[in-house]
């Protein structure tokens, strides 16, 4: 069985989610969390690869004693190896293509990515930590690379000239997908491939972080494209949130900022523990308030208490998440 | 019939060729002079709009990145299989490309750009080459020539440029004591990437790539070296930079 250690479903380890769900692949959940350092920790899976990851934090796929790491050769293992859907269509030629989008667009868009989004989303979550602490934690990290990307956040080194600066690396990959899609409605060739997923990955906060370069007017036919992705069944799944809190793995969906449903996905504690369906089913429909709360608008169950409150508390920063992520790309 | 635009065989341009060679692929060479901006000609932008070497033309398809145009020789054309069959080593290879691609090579390129290929142009009249760089069309291309032609890198760049370069040798050294090739087991597209950057290394980090320091390196250049095609790919080498292989000769004294 495939063991994905993911975070939140945000750039890198999105990637993953979606080629697993697009071929309703079985897998086992993992979700960590990495501003807290828990990839650091000596129980999680590691080797020379994953120590190095080129893209400083990402996912990491267990498969028996292997240890596999960087989200666009993880997006190649899933298409080709494990069953399913094919994520891969086409010969030689597009595969080539989709290889060359995807060494293109992660040297070039998934830098400036994930360091705008370091910038925006994680720098005020870690701000709010004791600084001592969090400095002496960051002093730790090896190797150097991936501990100056933890400084540069804590640093503030990415102020306003240095965001720019980033940003406007951005408008040559940008500009590059825009004119691809001019040609077809999908990168690698006629057909949807691992090449979408890993571009809809990165594009899909642009016009959060960008929003300059990322917009109707500018870029009329990426918008069109995350409008496309996102309503892939595969993709609206995790795109939507995947999160995880104590025992129980969940998927959620979200339209508008109310659950739609809450699907077990995986489940680490004995089936006995695993509360019944009309358990999950008083989610639907609810929206982030004070009612989505144990004791208050969500009933508990007997006898796994432990489950419900991190269900509970698990939703509940579903729906924050969505509100920051899914929603900065309005529907037309 | 396939046509391949290169330069020497070395770094990118040396990729397509050893892979071709090893599948034993003809093709119609075309040579680009690099210290002549060959690639940055009107004609060649035509093809490639980019100004980038090398590039592969199969019919009406046009490959411009030589990493993934590796695997599509490997992929689309007879002869023995150059990626493993086993997903772990596949994904290895991989990995250890992007490792070579994206970190490793260009430290080793800006050092040597600042050391060879600066020096080599400068000697050129200097509107020349401003007219030159103007004709680049990547503005990364055009910065990375701009600091070689007239000798900009920092030496801050330059300190940690050399630093990437000593601690990746150490890496790979760690790695071949773990694994014969690459990506295990079998020679594989890694090995002929990993050849391209670092065939010259005895040569160039003569004090953190040698016998004593680093000897399951000097083993892994040896034996691809020995390999026939390497042979017939380096001898397609005009200047002195391709002819530094020889050093790989077992028993060569530098």
């Amino acid at each position: 069985m495939l063991e994905l250690y993911h975070w939140e479903p945000n750039t890198f380890f999105l990637k993953p989610l979606i080629a697993l769900k697009e071929k309703q692949a079985e897998f086992t959940s993992r979700y960590f969390d990495p501003t807290k350092f828990e990839q650091f920790a000596p129980s999680f899976p590691q080797n020379v690869e994953s120590r190095l990851h080129l893209e400083r934090e990402g996912p990491v796929l267990v498969n028996g004693n292997a240890t596999i790491s960087s989200s666009f050769f993880l997006l190649e293992f899933i298409a080709e190896f494990v069953p399913g859907a094919v994520l891969n269509p086409g010969g030689a030629w597009e595969h080539y293509q989709a290889r060359a989008w995807g060494q293109f667009l992660g040297l070039s868009l998934g830098a400036g990515v994930s360091a705008l989004g370091c910038a925006r989303y994680l720098a005020p979550v870690l701000r709010g930590r004791d600084q001592n602490e969090l400095k002496a934690r960051v002093e730790q990290i090896a190797p150097q690379e991936r501990r100056a990307a933890w400084a540069a956040v804590i640093d503030g080194a990415y102020d306003e000239k240095a965001l720019a600066a980033i940003r406007h690396r951005l408008e040559f990959p940008v500009k590059r997908v825009e004119g691809a899609f001019g040609k077809g409605p999908w990168l690698a060739g006629r057909e949807y491939s691992i090449a979408d997923i890993d571009a809809f990955a990165m594009l899909i906060v642009l016009p959060d972080l960008a929003p300059d370069l990322v917009n109707e007017q500018a870029t009329p036919r990426i918008v069109d494209f995350v409008h496309r992705m996102r309503e892939r069944p595969a993709v609206r799944v995790p795109a939507s949130a995947v999160s995880r809190d104590g025992a129980a793995a969940v998927v959620w969906r979200v339209q508008s900022g109310r659950v739609e449903r809450v699907e077990v996905l995986s489940f680490s504690e004995p089936e006995d523990y695993l509360p019944r369906a009309p358990f999950y089913e008083q989610f639907e429909g609810r929206a982030l308030d004070a009612e989505l709360a144990l004791r208050r608008g969500v009933r508990s169950v007997a006898g796994a208490t432990l489950t419900a409150r991190s269900t509970t508390a698990a939703v509940r920063r579903v729906l924050a998440l969505h509100r920051v992520l899914a929603e900065a790309v309005k529907a037309p | 019939m396939l046509k391949l635009y290169h330069w020497e065989p070395n770094a990118n341009s040396g990729k397509p060729m050893l892979t071709l060679a090893e599948k034993g692929v003809e093709y119609e060479s075309h040579y680009l002079d690099l210290l002549k901006f060959d690639q940055h000609q009107p004609e060649y932008l035509k093809l490639n709009p980019d100004g980038t070497i090398p590039a592969l033309v199969h019919g009406d398809r046009v490959l411009t990145e030589s990493t993934p145009m590796m695997e599509y020789v490997d992929e689309a054309f007879d002869g023995p299989p150059l990626r493993p069959t086993d997903p772990v080593e596949r994904w290895r290879m991989r990995w250890w490309m992007r490792f070579f691609d994206a970190y490793f090579a260009p430290s080793l390129s800006m050092i040597g750009w600042s050391v060879f290929i600066g020096p080599a142009v400068r000697q050129r009249d200097p509107k020349e080459l401003a007219a030159a760089i103007e004709r680049i069309p990547l503005e990364s291309r055009r910065i990375a020539w701009r600091k070689a032609m007239f000798n900009e890198f920092s030496a801050e760049e330059l300190a940690e440029s050399k630093r990437r370069v000593v601690f990746s040798t150490g890496v790979l050294e760690q790695h071949l004591t773990r694994h014969p090739f690459i990506a295990g087991s079998t020679f594989s597209l890694g090995d002929i990437n990993g050849f391209n950057l670092g065939y010259a290394l005895p040569l160039s980090q003569l004090d953190h790539c040698n016998d004593a320091k680093t000897p399951h390196i000097m083993e892994w250049l040896r034996k691809i070296y020995e390999r026939p095609a390497t042979k017939a790919t380096w001898a397609k080498g005009r200047t002195a930079m391709a002819a530094r292989v020889k050093m790989l000769e077992r028993g060569h004294h530098a």
